[in-house]
């Protein structure tokens, strides 16, 4: 079938339509396409969704954030949440508390207004600050004196203080600093108490040793222990001579001596170490001082390398340590052992233990060399925590019109990461790292590798369009989606990996109702979906691609975005693809889309799609498996039913003509009776005329049990739940009208004990 | 959930309107707990309304306060959740405003035997065409296990420790003990067909129709009705051809039938009072007691306009002109 008899009719439609022959040669990029619009500057229009969040500043959202001191567990926090905290606390029905909500939300506006001016303070100095302009537009004296009460009270019951910090190009790094900061200080104080401990008991075998010593026991050493008040009622040359007398256990070897001395040493100096490294009341906050971040993957590999030597020695020293204080150090065994300690003879778990290391790198910043390195990091046991900051998706590969690919290196690195394994991985935005920040603390607790996938938007902000939103942006057009894989919270994938943080999960691109005036002013409504292309409309690199048409240009064959890109390709013929975008007066516009990016969008779309798969939405494996289940058990449930008409069937002649039978044609029959009324009572069922509609079994699973037109319960599916599932439900009835049959699968755990507690029901 | 705009799309294209379901009345999933006797009842209710094709917006639920009292908000038609114990004279209000309506009410045994008792026996007295259903579960659960008015001595609870000290209040005798009573039934919720035949028959007749429903509570009283619903011996149908009729599958599953006739005041009260067997049907039904309804019209429908020109009216009966001399 060649094109024309393929698309007949339409074809013929589109050759005849001029005005949407000009709307497709625009569509499809060609050279003679008419220039009836003015091509959109990306700085002059935002897409038409963004509409409702123009004036951002005064929105609750999740920036500015407060970069809690010393809680690990509550690093980030929202002001909005701090503020919402304390309003939820108190009662806003009793007197005056009206006035307390509504002094602590103008605080709160003013504190933001402070904080999106870049300044980098304190929670408790802005508050101050805040206070003060809140107080200075207090209408009396009377009213002034209320809010300073209100205000007091409020930062009275704050739990904690932190650096504020806003949705600004440094605030994945900040965040990053800090937790790690926070998870540094957290380690150095396990460590340092597993080395206080040591010490002690090392200290205390030194001790008793010397306790037992000739100089310890002279009369003048103990008349010096114990000290003026007994000098009168003891005598110490008695008391030493009974002491020598009575001392039976030998002293240490000195080689033990030396052993434990040189150990105690060697942990103390890294004690010391740590003590320095803790940096009390430091702010993280653009101090990255007291937690040192490299910035090159190979840096990291090369101290961690240096360090190594350093390592073996502590470990080497902890191991004799640990020995030691056991009293199982057996020279003879391990003296040749730690003579030859070296960094083959680290265990993995030790490896792990290390103190982590952090790197930050931008995009720009992997080059070649880096990015070995980086692969050899996440492929490794070694705690090296990676932020990878992208100020540009899709990175990397030039987009043109066709159908080349969609991403780059570091658009992709996290979902090539998870293949890997053995690293933890979070991918996401800026916009929800308050949000993930408890991500972001167990990827840095996690023992083995670390990234962290953080898009920050690019170095200069769109005008329209604030960088909190350009970054949310990103997330909710599936450009860069959010996950998680953590190693640590099992072997399975189910357990690992987290589509977590996206809009509208389930979907392919997230839908939202949008409301608009149109040219005679009357209110209409659309369901707009956001998709790739209205993220990439604000990338200047893409200009060339959209292309704004007067309403006087427009067609019934151009479809929105969202609808083009839900059509196959053969339904998508003689349409042209539109974005609604708005201008800085909200005005909004038509804008055709390029036939390149389409192919782009799609291939957005297919990595997304695969993300949800991974993520546990419509997996393609679980969807094949169910529907040969389903195949399965109808055939099994077809078997039965044959099988009880066959016996209807022979059911009546054996009847009527019942004198003439012969014996073996009503063994059969009765045999074929017995089968069916076997294959009967194996089935489950309910006597649904007698059921209460009291929900326990519909609650129970709501795909084998459901409820029929008069809202009684039935069995819909039997291969929907578990045999388990139907006896259980049998015992809870209150009307014992749940018959739970035979078991489907003859694989189910505890099946004995679930057919015996059946019994009762069939 | 009842929604007023398509019920009046489809009232004013009623000729084409698909007859109503199940499903158009149902309302906010319910909140009662799993296994709950309410449930029964809920879908009953349901059910008879789809049946009898009442229309969502003429139809009413009126509730007290208490567990049973949630219903009418899982019903997709209008809805009343009244003060404790106030639920017989809000329906009676409405009633007596809106005839056309059709008004339901749900109610349980403390709602209705304790806090709302004198407006029990008055509107029973009254007997305005209301359909009553009492939800008996003999224990306050929405409280969390205090005896009610019905719960049977010696039941222990939070606040009976050593045991209900009173008999129980018993609904039936009370209600058939009354003047002016017109229709009087009884129902179990875990035989649902025989509930809905009873709410069925109880909603046809025009007076007001109580309805005794024994409902369990898996909560509190979770062994209570147990050796009811595993011996169905302890039952006896009431069944009469101008009282309830059964499909014989339904009544063959009841070793104890009884031909009663519903005129038969003497024998209700006997039926009523505590005995081995619970009677399920109706005791007592008499079509010719007059409707309050009936003999003392509503309001007379004025428009805006007319009503205030009639206070004004009214007002001006009492106007002083300031100009008139004093005294």
């Amino acid at each position: 079938m060649n094109r024309m008899e393929e698309y007949g009719e339409e074809l013929a439609a589109v050759r005849q339509d001029g005005r949407l022959k000009q709307l497709l040669r625009i569509h499809l990029g060609r050279p003679d396409a008419p220039s009836i619009g003015a091509e959109p500057s990306a700085s002059d229009l935002a897409p038409a969704l963004f509409s409702h969040y123009r004036g951002l500043a005064a929105l609750r959202y999740d920036y500015p954030v407060v970069l809690l001191d010393h809680d690990a567990d509550r690093c980030a926090v929202p002001l909005a949440d701090i503020i919402g905290e304390l309003i939820r606390s108190a009662n806003s029905s009793e007197p005056g508390g009206e006035q307390y909500c509504r002094d602590l939300y103008q605080l709160e506006a003013n504190i933001k207004q402070v904080a999106a001016k870049g300044t980098e303070q304190r929670l408790s100095t802005l508050w101050d600050t805040a206070a003060r302009q809140c107080l200075a537009t207090a209408q009396d004296a009377r009213r002034r004196q209320v809010m300073r009460e209100n205000l007091n009270s409020a930062r009275g019951a704050i739990e904690g203080d932190g650096v504020i910090a806003d949705c600004d190009p440094q605030i994945s790094r900040c965040l990053f600093a800090h937790a790690g900061q926070l998870i540094q200080s957290e380690q150095g104080r396990q460590a340092r108490g597993t080395l206080d401990e040591l010490i002690a008991e090392l200290r205390a075998i030194l001790e008793s040793d010397r306790m037992r010593s000739a100089r310890a026991t002279t009369a003048d050493a103990l008349r010096t222990s114990m000290g003026d008040t007994h000098a009168g009622g003891i005598n110490f040359e008695i008391l030493s001579s009974v002491l020598r007398s009575s001392q039976h256990q030998r002293p240490l070897t000195v080689s033990r001596r030396k052993r434990v001395r040189s150990v105690l040493k060697a942990l103390k100096t890294e004690r010391n170490r740590l003590r320095s490294q803790s940096g009390k009341g430091k702010s993280p906050r653009r101090r990255p001082a007291t937690v040192t971040i490299e910035t090159s993957c190979v840096a990291a590999l090369e101290k961690l390398r240096g360090a190594v030597q350093h390592l073996v020695e502590l470990f080497r020293a902890l191991r004799i340590a640990r020995l030691e204080v056991e009293n199982r150090y057996d020279e003879a065994r391990h003296d040749s052992f730690f003579e030859a300690f070296g960094v083959d003879q680290l265990t993995p778990e030790e490896l792990r233990g290390l103190p982590p290391l952090f790197v930050h790198l931008d995009t720009d910043a992997l080059d070649a060399e880096n990015r070995t390195a980086l692969i050899e990091i996440l492929s490794s046991d070694l705690p090296i925590k990676v932020l990878v900051e992208l100020r540009t998706i899709p990175d990397g590969i030039p987009m043109t019109a066709g159908p080349g690919g969609f991403g780059g290196w570091g658009t992709s690195l996290a979902s090539m990461a998870v293949m890997l394994r053995t690293a933890y991985v979070l991918q996401t935005t800026a916009a929800n790292l308050p949000r993930l920040a408890g991500e972001i603390i167990a990827g840095l607790r996690y023992e083995g590798p670390a990234l962290f996938s953080v898009y920050s938007g690019p170095a200069e902000e769109h005008p329209l369009v604030p960088r909190y939103l350009h970054c949310a942006s990103a997330l909710e057009s599936r450009v860069f989606p959010c996950f998680v894989h953590d190693p640590g919270r099992g072997p399975e994938c189910a357990q690992r990996f987290q589509i977590m943080g996206n809009p509208q999960p389930e979907e392919s691109w997230p839908m939202h109702e949008f409301s608009y005036e149109d040219a005679e002013g009357r209110a209409m409504s659309d369901e707009v979906a956001f998709t790739a292309l209205d993220f990439l409309f604000m990338d200047p690199r893409f200009a060339g691609q959209y292309v704004t048409v007067p309403s006087d240009s427009w067609h019934p064959n151009m479809v929105s975005l969202g609808e083009y890109l839900s059509l196959s390709e053969r339904h998508t013929f003689g349409k042209v693809p539109y974005l609604w975008t708005v201008d800085a007066d909200d005005v909004l516009r038509r804008v055709i889309v390029r036939r390149g990016l389409i192919m782009a969008a799609r291939r957005c779309h297919d990595m997304w799609r695969n993300l949800q798969e991974l993520g546990g939405i419509r997996n393609s494996h679980a969807l094949r498996l169910l529907e040969a289940e389903r195949e399965r058990a109808a055939s099994i449930r077809d078997h039965q039913l044959e099988s009880l008409e066959t016996v209807e069937e022979t059911d009546l002649p054996r009847a009527e003509a019942a004198p003439d039978t012969s014996e073996s044609t009503t063994a059969v029959n009765e045999e074929a009776e017995a089968e069916a009324l076997t294959a009967a009572a194996d089935q489950a069922y309910i006597e649904t005329d007698l059921c209460t509609s009291c929900n326990d079994c519909t609650d129970r699973n709501g795909m084998l049990f459901a409820y029929n037109e008069v809202k009684q319960a039935y069995i819909k599916d039997a291969s929907a739940g578990t045999f388990r599932e139907l006896v259980e439900a049998a015992e809870n009835c209150p009307v014992c009208i749940i018959h739970p049959g035979r078991p489907l699968n003859q694989d189910e755990p505890s099946l004995d004990d679930l057919l015996k507690r059946a019994s009762a029901f069939n | 959930m009842f929604n007023p705009i398509e019920t009046l799309i489809r009232s004013v294209t009623d000729i084409d309107a698909d007859p109503y379901s199940l499903g158009d009345f149902l309302g906010v999933d319910s909140r009662w707990c799993q296994r709950c006797g309410n449930n029964a009842i809920l879908t009953a209710v349901q059910k008879l309304c789809a049946e009898e094709q009442l229309a969502p917006e003429k139809t009413v639920f009126v509730s007290g306060i208490g567990c049973s009292s949630r219903l009418p908000h899982y019903m997709g038609t209008y809805g009343f959740h009244a003060l404790h114990g106030r639920a017989l004279p809000v329906a009676e209000g409405i009633k007596i405003r809106r005839p056309d309506l059709h008004v339901f009410v749900t109610t349980g045994d403390g709602d209705c035997c304790s806090i709302g008792a004198g407006h029990w026996l008055h509107a029973i007295r009254y007997n305005m065409n209301i359909t009553v259903l009492l939800h008996d579960n003999q224990i306050y659960g929405l409280t969390k296990n205090q005896v009610s008015p019905t719960s049977p001595r010696g039941l222990v609870s939070n606040t009976s420790p050593h045991g209900a000290s009173l008999d129980p209040l018993n609904p039936l005798a009370a209600t058939l003990g009354m003047s002016n009573i017109s229709f009087v039934a009884q129902a179990v919720d875990w035989v649902p067909s025989v509930l809905y035949d009873v709410i069925e028959q109880a909603f046809h007749h025009r007076g007001l129709s109580f309805v005794c429903i024994m409902q369990r509570c898996p909560n509190y009283l979770p062994d209570h009705f147990e050796e009811y619903i595993k011996n169905p011996d302890r039952l006896v149908l009431l069944t009469h051809a101008r009282g309830l009729q059964v499909e014989e599958s339904i009544a063959r599953r009841f070793k104890h039938r009884e031909e009663h006739d519903p005129a038969d005041l003497d024998r209700a009260r006997e039926l009523s009072m505590p005995r081995d067997r619970i009677p399920l049907g109706i005791l007592y039904r008499n079509p010719e007691v007059l409707c309050y309804e009936d003999v003392r019209s509503g309001v007379e429908h004025l428009s805006v306009a007319e009503r205030m020109a009639a206070l004004e009216r009214e007002f001006d009966k009492f106007t002083v002109d300031a100009a008139s001399p004093q005294g």
